[in-house]
């Protein structure tokens, strides 16, 4: 009986004090990688496989996932706090939770991430349960058309993250694209864009660029400008526990935009190569387009906070089904999670589905329950977190720039990055600073190769013809639908007056 | 004068997407195929984006905005002087060393901190970068170029 496996994994993992003691001290950890600039679960996971050798396979994969799980909770700190992602899919919440924090609402905006990410994460878990069922023949029917396709849609939400200058957001998309395609062309294997620099053969680095992009103009503009991050006055922006429950209560009084974006971020992260950088832009530009009010966006609205949040959460559930199922990673992280999964002596792949769906069901708890227990440990400690945002900017800028150099020099461990990260650091505090929409790069950097590898693998199997396969029209539907719903708003209210800030 | 800095930036974009246009038709068909695609319509929006820039410029004269950036330059050009000396910093003494050294310097001469918290702070940086980042985690961090000819 499935009832009687599903609640025995349930008794299995919350009856054993080892497990227990291992979530709990994973919570935490995951936190802290979330929470510091260019570490990330990636690197967490990396730094974590020592730990987890001589242990059994469950209580390894317990430990490494309940770790993996709650990075993005953490992630949310800085983005909220300071400017700056603590990992690429967390850029998406500084948009809206810099701007909140910068308002006094600090305590808000941690209390709305922090619950979305819960409420992500248990959505995150009930798809992967939910969908256990059809699941071989969803993820079997994404071919490379619908990869390119579903990356165009991605790509169609520049316009509406392009703010009250279209031309601007969208030169800055192409911009992202552009440096998407610097790297070993794919198919004919020449170098395009690397000037002879080997550490450009495998691309830009996210990481790199997101942090050039958003920490290093934030703390140019910070020493600029002086003072603490937080624009308000200090005793107008002091807030309590109470502020940063009324930001949970944000994502149920918005719970049809949480359940929605968590669903999608579910869905994204079940699509191995999209990634929650894309889960998280695409929900915010979910939350933008489906907002009656798209000018609050960039100044604080707090959807913008939960719709991102939710998805980087919801991600990791979905995305976990195609990594333990057909051994296919549903993220760069679940990349690294799969080899810790062999390493354990789990083999992913079709069988798990007949003998290790007791591991399957146990790891699914675990994910709702470290997200459970995030939500408790930030909460005792959300209030410290606020507070730091009172520090004056010249203590914070020396760590900050410090962390971006460490954060972009060990995602490859490559000097040569933080060339780069100051480069685009450069820029973008320019970008900025002439009010050139930042977020759009990053959907661009992130959805640039995806579409062009989907693309050239869609035409030779298929040649033009694949845009008429049924799952492609959905997409092309989907792609015009969402131009045509930008251009309907344009004609209807004008250009949305989203300024990006930060 | 109309060559601002706003205009200096679309023309910085401009020079981007012009020089990657160049760039791309060098290469093979397939390899240039989505790089020209993406980078001559943008060469050519980043035009209009400059007409747009310039035109704007000609018919608002000197704005406030002009005053206020002329306000705002030094604390620029400091900010920018402070990046450049952690980048050469770290690039010729490593992590270790420069970290702790430039932040202690920065909070001490840069934002005028008393002694004992800028050196509590270079300390904090030193115990964070090998504590916590070289000794618990193990993780090789960048040495500098100078370190190692030093260190031999």
């Amino acid at each position: 009986m499935e009832l009687d496996r599903i609640f025995d994994a349930l008794l299995t993992v919350v009856g054993s004090p080892h497990l227990v003691g291992l979530i709990v001290l994973a919570v935490p950890i995951g936190m802290f990688f979330g929470a510091i600039p260019g570490l990330g679960g990636k690197l967490g996971i990396v730094l974590l496989i020592p730990f987890v050798f001589g242990m059994d396979a469950l209580s390894g994969a317990v430990f490494l996932l309940a770790m993996h799980a709650v990075v993005h909770t953490g992630g949310s700190i800085p983005s909220i706090l300071f400017g700056v992602p603590g990992t690429g899919p967390d850029a998406a919440t500084i948009v809206d939770g810099f701007p909140m924090t910068q308002k006094g609402e600090a305590g808000r905006a941690l209390g709305a991430s922090l619950g979305a990410s819960g409420f992500g994460g248990v959505i995150g878990g009930l798809f992967l349960a939910a969908m256990l069922p059809v699941l071989r023949p969803v993820v079997l029917a994404f071919s490379p058309a619908e990869f390119f396709l579903l990356a165009i849609l991605g790509i169609t939400f520049i316009a509406t993250l392009s703010g009250d200058s279209l031309l601007k957001g969208l030169l800055v998309g192409m911009f992202g694209l552009m440096l998407a395609f610097v790297s070993l062309d794919p198919f004919t294997g020449v170098p395009r864009f690397t000037f002879g620099q080997l550490f450009l053969w495998d691309g830009v680095d996210v990481i790199t660029a997101v942090l050039g992009m958003f920490a290093i103009p934030e703390m140019i503009a910070l020493g600029v400008k002086g003072g603490s991050i937080a624009q308000a006055r200090k005793e107008a922006a002091a807030y309590n526990l109470r502020e940063v429950i009324d930001g949970i209560f944000d994502v149920f009084r918005h719970w049809a935009l949480s359940v929605r974006t968590a669903l999608i971020g579910a869905v994204i992260g079940t699509i191995p190569g999209l990634g929650g950088d894309a889960a998280s832009w695409i929900c915010y530009g979910h939350a933008v387009q489906s907002s009656k009010d798209p000018s609050r966006f960039g100044k604080g609205a707090v959807e913008g906070v939960i719709a991102p949040e939710t998805a980087n959460n919801s991600k990791e559930g979905g995305s976990l089904l195609p990594t333990l199922f057909f051994g296919v990673p549903g993220s760069s992280g679940m990349a690294i999670m799969l080899g810790a999964f062999v390493m354990l002596g789990i083999q992913p792949g079709p069988m798990i589905a007949v003998s290790g769906m007791d591991l399957v069901w146990s790891l699914i708890w675990t994910l709702m329950i470290a997200n459970i227990l995030a939500v408790f440990m930030f909460l005792l400690c959300a209030p410290v977190f606020g507070k730091l945002t009172y520090v004056r900017g010249g203590l914070l800028i020396p760590f900050v720039i410090t962390l971006a150099f460490l954060g972009a020099f060990l995602s490859h461990a490559a000097w040569e990055n933080i060339v780069l990260l100051c480069g685009l650091g450069v820029l973008g505090y320019f970008l900025k600073k002439y009010r050139w929409p930042r977020p759009p790069f990053v959907i661009g950097l992130i959805l640039g190769s995806i579409a062009e590898n989907s693309l050239h693998k869609a035409l030779a199997i298929w040649g033009p013809g694949f845009f008429l396969r049924p799952l492609s029209l959905v997409f092309i539907a989907l792609i015009f639908g969402s131009v045509g719903v930008y251009f309907w708003r344009v004609r209807k209210n004008g250009a949305p007056q989203v300024r990006y800030d930060t | 004068m109309i060559l601002n800095g706003r205009i200096l930036t679309t023309m910085v974009m401009l020079a981007i997407f012009a020089g990657m246009s160049a760039m791309a038709l060098a290469y093979p068909e397939k390899a240039r195929f989505l790089p020209l695609l993406i980078s001559v319509p943008a060469t050519l929006m980043c035009l209009a984006q400059l007409v747009f820039d310039v035109r704007s410029a000609l018919q608002d004269g000197p704005t406030e905005d002009s005053a206020e950036a002329a306000l705002e330059r030094p604390r620029e050009v400091k900010m920018f002087l402070w990046l450049a000396v952690f980048f050469i910093g770290v690039m010729c003494f490593g992590f270790l060393i420069a970290a702790p050294v430039l932040v202690f310097a920065f909070l001490r001469f840069g934002e005028k901190e008393p002694w004992m918290t800028a050196m509590l702070g270079g300390l904090g940086a030193w115990i964070i970068l090998y504590g916590v980042f070289t000794r618990v985690l193990e993780l090789f961090l960048f040495e500098g170029f100078i370190t190692p000819l030093l260190t031999g």
